[in-house]
């Protein structure tokens, strides 16, 4: 070695390293194979649309799902679906995450311990030859009130097999007004209205812009009539009578707090005081039942209401619309069609359409409950119904656990699949084939969008296994359905291509139902029966309890769903949780804050839960949400909130007097995202009359130095696209869809009820609620408030990284990577429009199991600023699509998610350069900008909230 | 308390020397301890901090800059402030300055590491402060130069070179200390160093200007009515360097007790402190009266809404406790007695200094949660861990503070015997007493 020199031994060196880092850059030698065949129509990057159709909150939704890769990131509203004409719920928006739980049941359970299918279908065996022996006695089936073609037809091949099975349907939302028809002597018909038609409405303790079948569609028949684009435009008046503040109640140009036990006295004296004016003139066939109706003593303000109410009602006879909603009694409900019929509305705002349910002999769970406690059920089959949670009983839980053979087919683990021997999972609506009417008889096919995670079941492939037919599939099935000659009494079946035609639309052509003739009900009024014509109802004293459906839990289905837990309540703004409602005045008069804990009795049985001050609640009465406080079924719902369902009656499902109250002295924190409620001195909604409209139609203007277009010219001027939004406040009706919808879009985070209190919600897009006048029935108005993308942003100038920038088409930037999070632009923000991310939710991973995310925007860290961002992944992709189609970006290629669900169609986005809709939006005199004396000339508009007062009320 | 002796160059110089190379009185040693546990008690903080994240502060919506961006602009304005009050002393050539200004230079320099901690651990993402420095990342995206975010961390650097240099450059000639004591001293002439020390305190008072001035301007600039108030800067200002004085009084009154200094440290120093931290509360006080001058009698909504949330809104406490403690405490200075019992004196100052964090607390959060949205007002509640956090940050404070004094000569020694012999050789004093 000692010949080696230093420079050769520096070469060696060098030579040994080469050597050495050219091995490791040897090719890997597995082989790889890429994809040659690409399933069909599947582009890697591109959205896929599947349109199917989702039963969601009340009511039933054609929908189309957007796929990337194969994985559902979004659901938006069918355009050919006639109750949804595209727009969704926040309910259906939050669907998504029911298909995505991670805690959803994955695999049939015997007795709390994991089984085997075979075990499930042996046990189904031998039902069906215990059934078949005994004809079925002693088989309960409890289903929800969802209208499925094929599950129908299912049932009533069960029900003439086993004659003696009962069925039990859940009905919050049909039961009284079927009811209510049957005391008319209306058998198999259910009301529907029309509000495209309707000009002046009266909601009776009726939401049914929101929690009624129908909302959706009523929502936007509502919001069509009350469009004002120019000063001589006509609205709608919309009067509420109802005990707690509802989206509806928020609506209304009027709004009288009653109790809701007096809501049929009132009706009553509404008749009473119409049948003896000469104003009315009814119909002929009915002025015998009007007579038995004579006014009725009342405070001089309410029988000035009523009058007014009734005057305004009878000048715009058959185009006026009396709405009784589903928490008032049958009698209530016929009262409302008197006085429809009086009104000559029948036909015209209320139809009476086929009930679905009316060819089977179906019970409710009252009944339900019934057998249970004299034991006559032996086998009990519960469809996707937690009734032990949503019953009006005391405890169902211990009835169920003592049948012999029970079984429950449910997506999550609730009180009743805890109380059953059998528990199967069951198949999401986005991964099972099906089939659903709405509430207008519209049919849609479903078909899955994914496949199933586990081995699952959907409700009527359980049916078909329980009848036997044991390879059936949910396909077959729909398909075996819609390929008859007569679906059901109202339907025709169709070939196999009409079925790919309708899976493609994601409606069946001509299925809404055509209304049965009025002259059924006419006839029933003709001759009112007694506990219709008489008051029966004794005045109440002492304080009433309300139980109303929860505004995003529903009736306690979603209560699992953190989207729905996290919505606020547009009313009241708490989420994760529930409280009691208290009205300002009766909790001044008893010393009641915000949190304070109090003791609910009632019918004997009471409940502790905070307090919530509700402005607009009416005197002596308290409310409370149901649905939550459930005691199982994930980790979401378990322990947030009080259940309610506790101090319910089957006599009293909905409002029961002689409620008690009661201090603990103990307090609680309540997740409230909205302390405060009034604007001060700084309008930020604007609002006026509309005669005060009509005189001014420039007030939004008046009294301000600085507007918003005359700030500074544009450096950029005539710039194309510039993209603005303008939200008109006057169709907003605080559904809190765009809230949702926004959340799932940009993979806004969720932050739980602890983050929740400390005031670290994350919605880029927040519903904002504004009392006005007095607590005590104050105005409400809403204002969906995101970044407004100024065109001088604060956040902008303020940020020290530049991580927050203009865009050039009129937008302001979030650039996440840039953030230090030095929290600059949220104090600079003057519409606190800015978001930060306290908390890690990305590192929040549920074990492997897929995630709800949209893959095409970026999920931001800890510590990051964010905010809306106009959906410029919507922005971008309607870009290459029409660059793609060689044309350029043309009004409505781009629809934001707010935008795209709303039922009201109250936001509209586009190129503010160019003539799109929303530039002729900003143009209209209710538009405005917020604080335009800052000069940052959002890009955002609002367009200025109207009343239609009746001028004979005095407000 | 010892008798005041006179003293002169020689032996003021001979105490210092004792003050840095004897044992300290129990006092200071029970100082460090305390404030080493502070200090453990906000790494713990750290550490949740870094666990957490921004999470284990109280920061929320609508309150984005909480707890530790109060503490950052306190401890900004005690070191700007500290600065301002050395270099005033220096600029006016007050006779009673040497036993002062090292103190306050101490003081400048120590806040700067409240302002580094709470800085740091305020930010969402500390370890992406790199998109700070000044120049374009792959996307061509430079830091924002308009930002007022930007430069308040420049401006800290500044004002810690400025206070560095300030404490460095009063220190050289002590330095000296060692081989002129014993001897008759003054054998060097420092006449360069004379020449440029005026020239350094003019500059280092605009840089702590300057600072107080740019870390307010976020605030100022933001259109939050009670942020957005052109007096905001001298209420910045006036809180800053009130609150350096009334923390060099009780640095000083710890220092005297614990280095045994009481007679270079007299009450005569305590009586000009005293003095000064009444007028500069004074100013604090008339600017809260401008505020709400503003809101009654202009009736402009925002001021009288600014006004309301900070008086009568969730923080009303501090709104009330900071007046009690800075309008009321400081009135005792009035007596010339209260202005010379050591412990009222620190005592008063505390309390002072108390006072002044919440004044500071109630301007930068109330405006916050009473913002022009109506819908977006909130609460706000310091966590657990922001306390954490801020008591780390007076433990950092007070460990350095306490070292400072111990590590160099606490008193200006060549500064005082310059003094001395200047008074000597005009044998004509214009003070009101004769003063080392």
């Amino acid at each position: 070695m000692t010949d080696v020199d230093r420079r050769t031994f520096l070469g060696l060196l060098g030579g040994a390293a080469g050597a050495g880092a050219l091995a490791g850059c040897q090719r890997p030698v597995e082989c790889l194979v890429p994809v040659a065949d690409r399933p069909e129509e599947l582009v890697a990057g591109e959205p896929q649309q599947v349109a199917t159709a989702l039963h969601a909150g009340p009511e039933v939704c054609g929908v189309r799902v957007e796929r990337l890769v194969g994985r559902p990131v979004k659901i938006e509203g069918n355009p050919n679906h006639p109750t949804s004409n595209g727009a969704t719920s926040a309910f259906v928006q939050a669907e998504l995450w029911q298909l995505y739980d991670p805690e959803r049941a994955d695999r049939p359970r015997h007795d709390g311990s994991a089984c085997q299918w075979q075990e499930v279908q042996a046990a189904l065996d031998g039902q069906r030859a215990e059934l078949d022996r005994t004809r079925g006695a002693g088989l309960a089936i409890a289903v929800d009130e969802t209208c499925s073609p094929t599950l129908l037809r299912l049932l009533r091949q069960l029900v003439r097999r086993w004659p003696e099975t009962t069925i039990h349907v859940d009905d919050p939302q049909t039961a009284a007004a079927r009811a209510g028809l049957e005391l008319l002597g209306v058998r198999g018909a259910l009301p529907r209205w029309r509000l495209d038609n309707a000009e002046v409405i009266a909601a009776f303790d009726c939401d049914l812009l929101h929690l009624e079948r129908g909302a959706l569609r009523a929502a936007r028949d509502f919001a069509a009539r009350r469009r004002v684009s120019a000063p001589v435009d006509e609205m709608s008046r919309l009067y509420a009578i109802e005990p707690s503040l509802s989206i509806t109640g928020a609506a209304a140009d009027h709004r009288l707090p009653v109790r809701a036990a007096e809501v049929e006295s009132l009706l009553r004296a509404l008749i009473g005081e119409l049948a003896n004016r000469y104003w009315l003139e009814p119909l002929p066939e009915i002025e015998s039942a009007l007579r038995q109706f004579a006014p009725v003593a009342l405070d001089a303000e309410r029988r000035a209401w009523l009058v007014a109410l009734g005057r305004d009602l009878s000048y715009h006879r058959g185009a006026s619309l009396v709405a009784v909603g589903h928490r008032q009694p049958p009698r209530v409900h016929a009262l409302g069609h008197l006085l429809n019929a009086a009104l000559r509305n029948l036909d015209a705002t209320v139809q009476l359409l086929p009930d679905p349910w009316s060819a089977l002999p179906t019970r409710d769970l009252a009944a339900l409950g019934d057998a249970l406690r004299s034991r006559r059920v032996s086998s009990l089959l519960v469809l996707e119904l937690d009734l032990v949670q949503r019953a009006p009983l005391v405890d169902l839980g211990p009835l169920v656990e003592q049948v012999p053979f029970s079984l429950y087919l449910g997506t999550r683990p609730d009180a009743t699949a805890q109380r059953c021997h059998w528990q199967l999972p069951a198949r999401h609506p986005l991964e099972s084939w099906g089939d659903l009417r709405s509430d207008d008889g519209t049919a849609t096919i479903g078909q899955p969008v994914v496949a199933a995670r586990h081995p699952a079941l959907s409700a009527i492939e359980l049916l078909a296994q329980l009848d036997g037919d044991r390879g059936a599939t949910g396909e077959a099935l729909v398909r075996a359905t819609w390929t008859r000659a007569a679906v059901d009494d109202t339907i025709a079946g169709g070939s196999s291509a009409d079925l790919a035609h309708w899976l493609d639309e994601g409606v069946v052509a001509n299925s809404s139902w055509s209304p049965l003739p009025s002259d059924l009900l006419l006839a029933g009024l003709a001759t009112l029966p007694a506990a219709v014509a008489a008051a029966t109802q004794a005045p109440q004293s002492g304080i009433e309890i309300d139980f109303h459906l929860d505004r995003t839990v529903y009736d306690g289905r979603y209560a699992n769903n953190p989207l729905l837990q996290e919505l606020p309540d547009p009313l009241t703004s708490q989420v994760w949780g529930n409280a009691l409602l208290v009205g300002p005045a009766l909790a001044a008069e008893r010393d009641l804050q915000n949190g304070d804990v109090v003791r609910v009795s009632c019918n004997g049985r009471s409940v502790e839960l905070p307090v919530l001050v509700a402005p607009g609640q009416a005197p002596a009465t308290v409310a409370i949400a149901l649905g939550r406080g459930q005691r199982s079924g994930g980790r979401h719902c378990q322990g947030i909130g009080v259940d309610a369902a506790l101090l319910r009656t089957p006599e009293a499902p909905w409002f029961a007097a002689g409620a008690a109250l009661e201090r603990t002295g103990q307090r609680s924190a309540l997740a409230v995202c909205q302390t405060f409620d009034a604007q001060l001195d700084r309008p930020t909604v604007r609002s006026a009359d509309l005669d005060f409209f009509r005189d001014r139609p420039d007030f939004v203007r008046r009294n301000q130095r600085l507007q918003p277009d005359d700030a500074a010219p544009e450096a950029s001027g005539a710039r194309r696209p510039r993209w603005g939004m303008v939200v008109d406040l006057n169709l907003c009706i605080g559904c809190g869809a765009c809230v949702v919808a926004c959340q799932v879009e940009n993979n806004v985070a969720l932050v739980g009820p602890d983050q929740a209190r400390r005031g670290r919600t994350m919605h880029w897009l927040r519903l904002h609620r504004y009392f006005e006048g007095g607590l005590e029935r104050p105005r409400v108005l809403f204002q969906p408030l995101a970044c407004q993308h100024c065109q001088q942003a604060p956040c902008e100038r303020a940020c020290p990284t530049a991580a927050a920038i203009a865009a050039p088409d009129g937008r302001s930037d979030q650039i996440y990577r840039r953030c230090i999070g030095a929290r600059a632009c949220l104090a600079a923000c003057p519409f606190q429009a800015r978001r930060f991310n306290f908390v890690d939710t990305v590192a929040c991973d549920s074990d492997g199991a897929p995630v709800l995310v949209n893959p095409e925007v970026s999920q931001r860290d800890r510590g990051v600023s964010e905010k809306c961002s106009y959906c410029v992944q919507r922005i971008n992709r309607g870009r290459r699509l029409a660059r793609r189609n060689g044309r350029s970006l043309a009004d409505g290629d781009v629809q934001t998610a707010c935008q795209q669900v709303c039922p009201t169609r109250a936001i509209s986005f586009g190129d503010v350069n160019a003539p799109s809709a929303v530039a002729a939006r900003r143009a209209e005199p209710r538009s405005y900008a917020l604080l335009p004396q800052l000069a940052t000339r959002p890009a955002t508009r609002f367009q200025a909230r109207l009343f239609n007062p009746n001028p004979e009320i005095e407000s | 308390m010892a008798a005041p002796e006179a003293i002169d160059g020689n032996r003021a110089t001979e105490r210092t020397w004792q003050a840095l190379t004897s044992a300290p009185r129990p006092l200071w040693s029970a100082a460090v301890v305390a404030a080493l546990a502070l200090i453990a008690l906000g790494c713990v903080a750290v550490g949740r901090r870094w666990i957490d994240g921004t999470a284990a502060l109280g920061d929320n919506l609508p309150v984005g800059r909480g707890g530790q961006a109060v503490a950052a602009s306190f401890w900004t304005g005690v070191s700007a402030g500290g600065l301002l009050l050395s270099s005033a002393l220096v600029l006016s050539r007050r006779r009673w300055r040497s036993a002062i200004s090292r103190t306050a230079q101490a003081i400048a320099l120590a806040a700067l590491i409240g302002v580094a901690w709470h800085g740091v651990v305020g930010l969402g993402r500390p370890d992406r402060l790199a998109e700070l420095l000044p120049w374009p990342d792959a996307s061509g995206l430079a830091p924002n130069l308009h930002s007022p975010a930007f430069w308040i961390p420049l401006v800290t650097i500044a004002l810690a070179l400025a206070a560095l240099l300030v404490w460095l450059w009063g220190l050289v000639p002590d330095l000296e200390i060692r081989r002129e004591r014993g001897g008759s001293g003054g054998r060097v002439r420092w006449t360069g160093w004379q020449r440029w020390q005026p020239a350094i305190a003019a500059a280092s008072a605009m840089i702590a200007v300057a600072a107080v001035v740019t870390s307010s301007l976020p605030q100022l600039l933001s259109a939050l009515p009670g942020w957005h108030d052109p007096l905001l800067p001298i209420h910045d200002l006036a809180r800053g360097t009130a609150s350096a004085v009334a923390l060099t009084t009780i640095a000083l009154v710890f220092g005297r007790r614990a280095l045994q200094l009481e007679p270079l440290i007299t009450p005569h120093h305590l009586d000009r402190l005293c003095r000064l931290l009444l007028a500069l509360t004074g100013l604090v006080v008339y600017c809260r009266g401008v505020a709400f001058f503003h809101a009654w009698y202009a009736g402009t909504f925002d001021q009288a809404v600014a006004f309301d949330g900070q008086a009568f809104g969730d923080q009303r406490w501090a709104y009330w406790g900071a007046l009690a403690s800075i309008a009321i405490v400081p009135q005792s200075f009035w007596w010339r007695p209260a202005r010379r019992q050591p412990a009222w004196v620190a005592l008063a100052s505390l309390l002072v200094a108390i006072g002044l964090w919440l004044d500071g607390w109630v301007t930068l959060i109330a405006p916050q949660q009473h913002a022009l949205i109506g819908a977006s007002w909130g609460p706000y509640r310091a966590s657990a861990w922001d306390v954490a956090l801020i008591g780390g940050g007076v433990g950092w404070f007070a460990l350095l503070v306490a070292l400072l004094l111990r590590a160099v000569p606490p008193i200006a020694i060549a500064d005082l015997r310059h003094d001395v012999a200047e008074s000597a050789a005009r044998a004509s004093f214009t003070d009101e007493e004769p003063t080392p």
